[in-house]
């Protein structure tokens, strides 16, 4: 019996990941840990022990509710700033330092995922730590139990949702500074929309009774959310040769596709919309933030990737999508887009454009993010043309042979995130302090944003044609990348001196 | 080979610090990998250790592409860098334990090998200190056992004994040369060539970047030194030892295929041309004269004049 539970722990043991075990370990003597644990419980107490004291005998009947959204808003806080940051530093330093665990087998998955374990033991014992304050407001009364629960449970999703995100940024290697930019600018954006669900992380308004329909499908969200941040920090720490991108696009694909089935199923039962905008909605924001990543990457295919290509040209033409390269994101984006616009027009629900958007003339704000768009995936194809021309060399002792320059991929990066995000987004700030009205009416004509009401839906005749040369690139672009990867796939380009499995022949 | 470097190139906005170098070792060889400091050992090392990505060409493990094929090639490599990170959370054994699981090492023999390299390393003494306390010695031997608890079939050793002391250094050089004796290949950075040359069976020379010759240390000597080899004789002492000395030194005068004779302390140092034929000639003519000799050694070039040759003038 005893050699039994001997064998069933080894077997657990053997199936934990190795670097939850590693953080997990280091956690529990981390002096951050135990500061942090210390100053939570501190703060915890002071704010218990100040409300005790200046409580109002008359409100006792509500006291529970006053004590409890101020502690609320601390653990919340606190998980969120600091689960992040602290998975997120780690990580970074591993991948800064080229720490030898990146030499070992462990896959890239295994070892984000052992870093959210990380995060979400982190969390949990500040939850722990919470959790006899948490009681003691339910004894002052005020507040039932699933209201106590449920918010509990939102604010962990979220709190979860971030870890996820902070392991992205750790796996940045890119500038500090710009990376705390970039992540805080993008966090805030995050929480926005995580807000705008059906009930999100709004504790502030204490949900009295659970839905269980919403409860499933926004636990579906935060789910399809992390996950997609932790594919998309494997895909950074993947080695270049990989196809980095295909399982972030196969994830955020099959995500969209579930939600909007179990949206459409609902709709069938109820007719309410809610959960069809659920979905468009988290289609249209991953297409969009999958299509800023995947323009960040090659522009070429590697080795690897060209033997990975399918012989059958059915399977060619449809894994094109998911392959890692400009060419191939553009499609995917395309093909998502479609499938979103589809799903839209067959409610006639209008809600892409009309709920997600909210705006009455949709097609020039959409130009507009498309011309951004290209303008973004042009620039990053011009700094690799540019790196190509400027800073190859040719070997000294064989001239035949050129050596191109590395990949900076966080820089590129960087540059490409920032003027899809801020050029759009600076330029009605520009309009506000601009004087001249001719300049006024050109930074303004310019930005996207001035196109989501019907300001100037007469005037639309310029960002409809943006977006149609900007349909042209895309297309011209998808197809040259196209024709290349189905030419690559049908003549054997593979080395001959490696078969299929790698082995050298 | 079981390892193979080809046409490796690796560039750096203002170095040059791997250009195109090619050469390759097989299994129970031990290879020293020999330069000056930013000579590109450890850009070479860790493109082979899968950490760097090279610009042109490529290595191969037991045929595995490094850059094309990582997680194979990361198996059959076993990768001890020049230091190991400082944790102040985590102890010896923890350490080796985890890269054990990071191997895919599974209980119940896991936690045999983590033993096995622990002895074998000698670590058992400091297993439950935190890695932040140890000495530079037993750092390195922590960064050993990392480096074996796969049981790679390639170990890559950067300055490894960088660090430490003389008694350490004999300790790692016998669990180096065990390892090779098991079938393990080899390759050792290192600025301590004395000590390369007793251990490895080949050697790679690079300076900025550039390979200046590759192979066993004999081939290296044949191709260098032109067959000349340098060659010390010692005399029985006795009374009228000293005398002796100088009279084979004048002796060694008349040998055809010998130059440059001269007494050096207690021994006769000399150069022998055409190689070792001759040496066994000039042996039994003094023998055959009467010389009483005790010790006859031929110095095959060392690798530190061979080092000294081989960078005379050949790169800019």
């Amino acid at each position: 019996m005893i050699q039994l539970f001997k064998n069933i722990f080894a077997s657990l043991d053997n199936k934990i990941n190795p670097i939850a075990v590693k953080e997990m370990r280091q956690a529990v003597r981390s002096r951050y840990i135990t500061l942090l644990l210390q100053l939570y419980l501190l703060i915890e107490l002071l704010m218990t022990g100040f409300y005790l004291l200046t409580i109002d005998v008359n409100d006792l009947a509500s006291g529970g509710a006053e004590l409890f959204f101020p502690l609320m808003v601390l653990l919340f806080i606190a998980n969120l700033i600091c689960v992040p940051v602290y998975t997120s530093t780690r990580l970074t330093k591993e991948v800064h330092d080229n720490d030898a665990m990146f030499s070992t087998t462990l896959t890239p998955m295994q070892i984000v995922r052992g870093k959210f374990y990380c995060g979400l033991l982190i969390s949990l014992l500040l939850f722990s730590a919470a959790a006899p304050f948490i009681i003691l407001t339910y004894l002052l009364r005020g507040l039932d139990i699933s209201q106590i629960l449920s918010t509990l449970y939102w604010s962990f999703l979220t709190i979860q949702a971030f870890n996820c995100y902070g392991i992205i940024f750790g796996a940045l290697n890119i500038n500090k500074v710009l990376r705390a930019i970039i992540a805080c600018i993008m966090g805030f954006a995050i929480l926005g929309v995580l807000d705008s669900l059906p009930y999100g992380f709004s504790f502030i308004s204490a949900v009295s009774s659970m839905d269980w329909e919403t409860f499933f499908i926004s636990t579906l969200v935060f789910l399809f959310l992390s996950e997609a941040f932790i594919t998309l920090a494997a895909c950074l720490l993947s080695p270049l040769s990989f196809n980095r991108m295909t399982r972030p696009r196969i994830f955020a694909t099959v995500s969209s596709f579930s939600l909007m089935i179990i949206a459409l199923i609902y709709y069938g039962f109820t007719s309410s919309n809610v959960y069809l905008e659920v979905a468009c909605a988290f289609t249209f924001v991953t297409a969009l933030a999958f299509l800023g990543i995947g323009l960040c990457e090659r522009t070429t295919l590697s080795v690897r990737q060209i033997q990975q290509i399918p012989q059958n040209p059915i399977l060619r033409i449809l894994a094109f999508p998911f392959f890692t390269c400009v060419g191939s994101a553009v499609v995917w984006f395309i093909f998502m887009f479609g499938l979103l616009l589809a799903y839209d027009s067959f409610f006639d629900q209008g809600i892409v454009f009309e709920h997600l958007v909210d705006m009455d003339s949709p097609f020039p704000f959409l130009c507009m993010i498309l011309f951004y768009i290209t303008c973004g995936m042009l620039i990053r194809i011009g700094i690799d043309q540019w790196r190509r021309d400027n800073q190859s060399q040719r070997l000294p002792d064989n001239p035949r042979i050129i050596i191109y320059p590395s990949p900076q991929k966080g820089i590129a990066t960087v540059a490409y995130t920032l003027f899809l995000i801020a050029v759009p987004s600076l330029i009605p700030l520009l309009f506000i302090f601009s004087h001249g009205a001719e300049i006024r009416e050109l930074l303004f004509f310019f930005s996207p944003f001035n196109y989501m009401d019907d300001y100037r839906a007469n005037n639309n005749a310029i960002p409809i044609f943006f977006g149609a040369a900007s349909i042209c690139v895309l297309i011209i672009y998808s197809c040259i990348s196209f024709l290349r990867y189905y030419s690559l796939g049908s003549t054997n380009t593979a080395p001959p001196k490696l078969n299929t499995t790698g082995k050298q022949g | 080979m079981l390892v193979e470097i080809k046409n490796l190139v690796r560039y750096f906005p203002r170095t040059k610090a791997v250009n195109n170098i090619s050469f390759g070792f097989d299994k129970g060889q031990i290879f020293g990998f020999v330069g000056p400091n930013g000579a590109g050992k450890t850009t070479t090392m860790r493109i082979l250790a899968t950490l760097d990505q090279p610009q042109y060409g490529d290595c191969f493990v037991d045929g595995y592409s490094v850059t094309q094929y990582p997680e194979k090639a990361r198996k059959l490599v076993g990768f001890m860098p020049d230091s190991l990170p400082m944790h102040n959370d985590i102890s010896v054994r923890e350490y080796i334990d985890f890269y054990a699981r990071a191997y895919n090492v599974q209980n119940p023999t896991r936690n045999k090998i983590v033993n096995e390299v622990m002895d074998f390393t000698d670590l058992h003494v400091i297993a439950d200190k935190t890695l932040n306390a140890l000495s530079k010695g037993m750092k390195q031997r922590v960064s050993l056992a990392r480096a074996l608890v796969h049981e790679p079939k390639v170990l890559i050793l950067d300055e490894p004994a960088n660090g430490l002391d003389p008694r350490a250094r004999v300790q790692m050089r016998e669990l180096f040369k065990a390892l090779a004796e098991n079938g393990m290949a080899i390759l050792i950075s290192s600025h301590i060539l004395t000590e390369l040359g007793e251990l490895c069976d080949g050697v790679v020379f690079i300076e900025k970047g550039q390979l200046l010759d590759a192979g066993t240390i004999s081939e290296i000597s044949q191709r260098r030194s032109k067959d000349s080899l340098e060659a010390e004789i010692r005399l029985l002492r006795s009374d009228d030892w000293e005398q002796r000395l100088k009279q084979l030194s004048v002796r060694l005068l008349e040998i055809p295929g010998v130059t440059n004779p001269a007494v050096a302390g207690d021994h006769i140092e000399l150069t022998i041309e055409n190689g070792e034929s001759t040496a066994a000639a000039i042996l039994r003519q003094l023998i055959n004269d009467g010389f009483p000799i005790v010790d006859f050694r031929l110095r095959n070039n060392q690798l530190e004049d061979l080092f000294m040759t081989i960078t005379n003038g050949n790169v800019q």
